[in-house]
């Protein structure tokens, strides 16, 4: 096979994947921005009168702002609590080595394993009787529990691939454990910590079961549970949802294109020697 | 400067006994080292020494007192590790500085004894750099210069030379002795290349299996080995070992592989021991001669100073190191063991006799 042909044969496959992968999303912001009279036509081109009305009416109709900055605030401090006590479990377990390490990360595994449907019930009788209904604390509180397993057993590794040669030198200089921690192995691990925590917030952002179960107003209601109350009695709003589903999109994907090197390098650590 | 002293140590891991009992003495301001193949506790040892491991049994003293129980940022010792580690996300400057930084030192005397330690090992040039854009042998200056920085009592070396190519490694070695004379330091320096532990020494202390085989300066651990450990340990190429009988006791003469040898008359003899020689105690000769036994080169290897030379004689195998140059294989040469050189062993024991 020639070496054009080669070529050419790379990008035609390429090209199909990305048209797979990012069509649902392009025909949801194309979508977004029609006027409800052109919503039914197929195949969905591009709108013949472009129009902002569903963009308006998600903020101007709903209290789409108040929701946005519950998620935010949910999402962000369940990223910043599951890094902070993953990281301090996962340099216990990866660098001091206690006894009984590997037994205590199987453990951690096991909480991931149930489904959370399987858990809700009694999850939500705790909550209620902490009074922590249709708080975001709640939510955080609950969202830290699910992705600690995660963010414990990516960081535990993380750590481990760092030579503990470092530990030991620093030691010899003069620092405490926790020292070493945040002096050595937390700025090392730094790409380490930036995959995590994109992973995490990614998870805290998305989530529907835990938030649409605790949460019953405004007060503490997220993103994904906001949408699927969209639907009226009588109408779908597809292009509300459209609408309000790309506003809530853009963010995670601007984090990750602004990480995506260290989330790249965290992911791939370790791997090869460097 | 400090004297270390080790009282008994033993260390277990999991049951095993990697360190069976040491007893040491290191001086003021001596550099002393640990020699060994890799697994014989050498570098366990040090752990001990620096706190980062503890002993199953055993004391440490700094200057008579006990520090057995101190952690290492009390015991004020500094390490150089073999792989250096370097902290890879700070500029050679902080790396230095680290420790002063720990101590919580003033900015000022930082940035002062930074520079001065700098100077020392020469990196005064790359101070802003990153580790991972110097080279290897660079790395292992900031790794010094970290260890220098502190004024240690004690200087904890683990194989700093080994992960360097053999050219820089001789460099770095005159360059550790400058700078042992310069700061007087007491260190503990471990290898396995007995070159380097001759080299730089004071005095070499040889392990093997847990227990320290012979201790003392190294030209004597080169001319009297202690056991057949320490004399295939030390010396490069390796001593030749072979089966000796005693012929005769008055005068004492050994049968060595077919070779008679007259030896002198103070020495102990057994009936059956193992006879070593060196490869440079053995006189080579292209011209026959009466006192001389012949033999055939198998390999010869030039090495401009002198050649090494495996010849074989009566179906028995000998190094020599010669001066000769006109020695190919295949040649006859003819040769002779220079009696007072040949070193005897209990072949039981294996001790020297």
């Amino acid at each position: 096979m020639s070496r054009t042909l080669k070529k050419a044969l790379n990008w035609l496959v390429l090209c199909v994947v990305v048209l797979w992968s990012v069509a649902p999303f392009v025909w949801q912001i194309i979508t977004s921005f029609k006027p409800s009279a052109e919503l039914a036509t197929l195949p969905p081109l591009l709108p013949a009168s472009p129009t902002l009305d569903n963009y308006i009416s998600v903020f101007s109709d709903r209290p789409f702002g108040r929701i946005i900055l519950n998620s935010l605030v949910v999402a962000s401090l369940t990223t910043v609590l599951s890094i902070l006590v993953g990281s301090l479990a996962a340099f216990g377990l990866a660098v001091l080595k206690p006894r009984g390490g590997y037994l205590f990360l199987g453990f951690v595994l096991t909480v991931s394993m149930f489904p959370p449907i399987s858990t809700v019930s009694p999850l939500y009788i705790i909550i209620r009787e902490l009074g922590l209904r249709d708080t975001v604390l709640a939510l955080i509180i609950t969202y830290t529990t699910f992705s600690l397993p995660l963010t414990i057993w990516i960081l535990t590794n993380f750590f481990r691939s760092i030579p503990r040669e470092l530990y030991l030198s620093a030691r010899v200089d003069g620092c405490t454990s926790f020292q070493i921690f945040y002096r050595i192995f937390l700025p090392v691990a730094a790409p380490g910590l930036f995959a995590t925590a994109i992973l995490v917030f990614i998870f805290a952002w998305n989530e529907f079961l835990f938030a649409l179960t605790f949460t019953s107003t405004v007060r503490a209601r997220t993103v994904p549970v906001e949408i699927a109350l969209f639907p009226g009695v009588h109408e779908m709003p597809w292009a509300e949802i459209a609408a309000a589903s790309v506003i809530v999109t853009v963010p995670v994907v601007l984090l990750v294109f602004l990480f995506q090197r260290r989330i790249i390098e965290g992911l791939t650590a370790g791997a090869v020697k460097r | 400067m400090t004297k270390v002293e080790l009282k008994g140590i033993r260390k277990s891991f999991d049951g095993t006994e990697v360190i069976k009992g040491v007893d040491l003495l290191i001086e003021k301001g001596e550099f002393f080292t640990f020699l060994g193949p890799s697994g014989c506790g050498k570098s366990t040892l040090l752990n001990i020494v620096a706190g980062l491991e503890e002993p199953t049994t055993g004391r440490i003293y700094f200057d008579d007192r006990d520090v057995t129980d101190l952690p290492p940022p009390q015991r004020d010792v500094a390490m150089v590790f073999q792989s250096y580690a370097l902290y890879p996300h700070m500029s050679v400057f902080e790396n230095i500085a680290f420790p002063l930084r720990v101590r919580k030192e003033s900015h000022h005397v930082v940035e002062e004894e930074v520079r001065k330690v700098a100077a020392l090992v020469g990196l005064e040039r790359h101070l802003a750099k990153r580790p991972s854009q110097l080279s290897g042998g660079e790395r292992q200056r900031v790794a010094l210069g970290r260890a220098i920085v502190r004024r240690p009592r004690v200087f904890l070396m683990d194989e700093p030379l080994s992960n360097l190519d053999a050219r820089l490694r001789i460099t770095m070695r005159t360059e550790l002795k400058r700078l042992h004379r310069e700061l007087s330091i007491t260190t503990i320096y471990v290898t396995h290349d007995q070159e380097e532990a001759m080299s730089l020494s004071d005095r070499v202390a040889v392990f093997h299996g847990g227990r320290i085989q012979q201790c003392g300066p190294a030209i004597e651990l080169y001319r009297r080995p202690a056991n057949l450990f320490v004399a295939r340990f030390i010396g490069s190429p390796p001593m030749n070992v072979m089966e000796a009988r005693l012929v005769s006791r008055m005068p004492p003469v050994v049968d060595v592989k077919g070779i008679r040898v007259e030896l002198a008359r103070d020495r102990e003899f057994k009936d059956r021991m193992l006879a070593g020689i060196r490869p440079e105690d053995v006189e080579l000769s292209s011209t026959p001669s009466p006192s001389m036994v012949e033999a055939v080169v198998d390999v010869a290897e030039p090495l401009g100073v002198y050649q090494l030379v495996e010849i074989v004689y009566n179906g028995s195998r000998l190094m020599v190191r010669t001066e000769l140059e006109d020695i190919r294989a295949g040649q006859r040469v003819y040769f002779k063991l220079i009696p007072e050189r040949i070193h005897l062993f209990d072949p039981q024991t294996e001790r020297r006799l």
